[in-house]
């Protein structure tokens, strides 16, 4: 089990969703979700100062409307600016295979497609978590 | 990692135990993945009832979620092509104003354009008219002169001819002697030339006065 899960996506439906099918799958115990870019950089940028509260894992949508910048560029400055601590991957229901190396490029560990199934995906991703904790897991499309 | 449990003491234990058997209502969210029964059947079994029922509940909050969330999509993608269509007919309206801008700008340019061939209308038929007048001024003028060169030259002619006349009858009265035949013949010749170049001259000036009446009420018809 996850011990606590960020998810960062603008459609607050999609968060029930996320949450339903978590703990139904035992996958996380504490689970945040948020629906901006801007405010998961402002968490992130008070967690590099005091990591208390940071979650383990990340799932980040693709396209955040109401954000000043996407999913991807979510990821890069996690990585980058704040520390490549955290699990980090895009959820999104985009497969563009351009945006997917994008991701990859910039440090995302999984990219899970979203759809109504979406319940074997996290499970896939869930078992193969422990590798993705020890960076030893390869990038993933789950699809 | 499991996570750390969590233990309850006995009396919240059997609280919650009561609370089930007897109003059929469990706490439920991810506390039930904490708690720990130790090793009590009846805790453990409250716990498996609580876990079910949570279970229960979320499964159905999923499958409304996922409709709810299907329907999200439709209606969201109805609203997009409402959006598309509603940008589209604002589009045509648009051209459709631009169309009748241009349409109205046109019809004054139109306007304009008739006004100003009008006003070349007018200023050509004032040139014509003053190229009439010119032109008739110029036909009496003509007609004038022409009457004068007449009236003159008859007025030579018959001043002339009577004097010519009248000098030769008085030279056969006071010149030299001379047949009285001829001088009655001189006599009558002018007599009747004066008569007649009288006659003629009058004529003459007849004619012209003719001329000129009949001329002015032509180009007072005209």
């Amino acid at each position: 089990m996850i011990p606590s899960i960020l998810l960062v996506d603008d459609e607050s439906l999609f968060h029930l969703v996320f949450e339903d099918a978590c703990s139904l799958l035992d996958i996380a115990l504490n689970l945040e979700a948020i629906d901006s870019a801007n405010k998961a950089e402002d968490l992130f940028a008070k967690w590099s100062v005091d990591p208390d509260g940071r979650p383990e894992c990340v799932f980040v949508d693709l396209n955040l409307i109401g954000s000043s910048f996407d999913g991807i560029e979510l990821v890069r400055r996690i990585n980058s600016l704040y520390g490549n601590g955290v699990v980090i991957g895009i959820i999104s229901s985009s497969c563009d295979q351009l945006e997917i190396d994008k991701a990859k490029d910039v440090g995302a560990q999984f990219w899970i497609v979203k759809s109504d199934d979406i319940e074997p995906r996290l499970e896939a991703f869930r078992s193969k978590y422990d590798d993705y904790k020890a960076r030893t897991a390869p990038f993933k499309v789950y699809a | 990692m499991p996570p750390q449990k969590v233990p309850l003491p006995d009396a919240a234990w059997a609280a919650l135990i009561v609370a089930a058997q007897r109003d059929r209502v469990y706490i439920e969210g991810n506390i039930l993945k904490v708690l720990d029964p130790e090793d009590s059947p009846s805790y453990q079994g409250y716990l498996d009832a609580a876990t079910a029922a949570d279970r229960d509940k979320r499964e159905k909050r999923l499958q409304v979620t996922k409709q709810v969330q299907e329907q999200n999509k439709e209606l969201r993608e109805a609203h997009r092509i409402i959006e598309l269509k509603t940008e589209k007919a604002e589009r045509a309206l648009n051209e459709m104003r631009e169309a009748k801008q241009e349409t109205e700008a046109a019809l004054a340019e139109a306007q304009k354009s008739r006004e100003e061939a009008e006003s070349a209308r007018k200023e050509a038929e004032s040139a014509w008219q003053d190229a009439k007048k010119d032109l008739d001024y110029m036909q009496k003028r003509t007609q004038f002169e022409l009457m004068g060169r007449i009236v003159r030259v008859s007025l030579f002619v018959i001043v002339g001819v009577g004097s010519v006349t009248t000098s030769m009858y008085a030279m056969a009265l006071f010149g030299p002697a001379i047949n009285a035949e001829d001088v009655n013949l001189l006599a009558n010749t002018w007599s009747n030339m004066f008569g007649i170049l009288l006659t003629n001259s009058f004529s003459i000036i007849g004619t012209i006065m003719g001329v000129k009446y009949a001329t002015e009420g032509r180009s007072e018809e005209s």
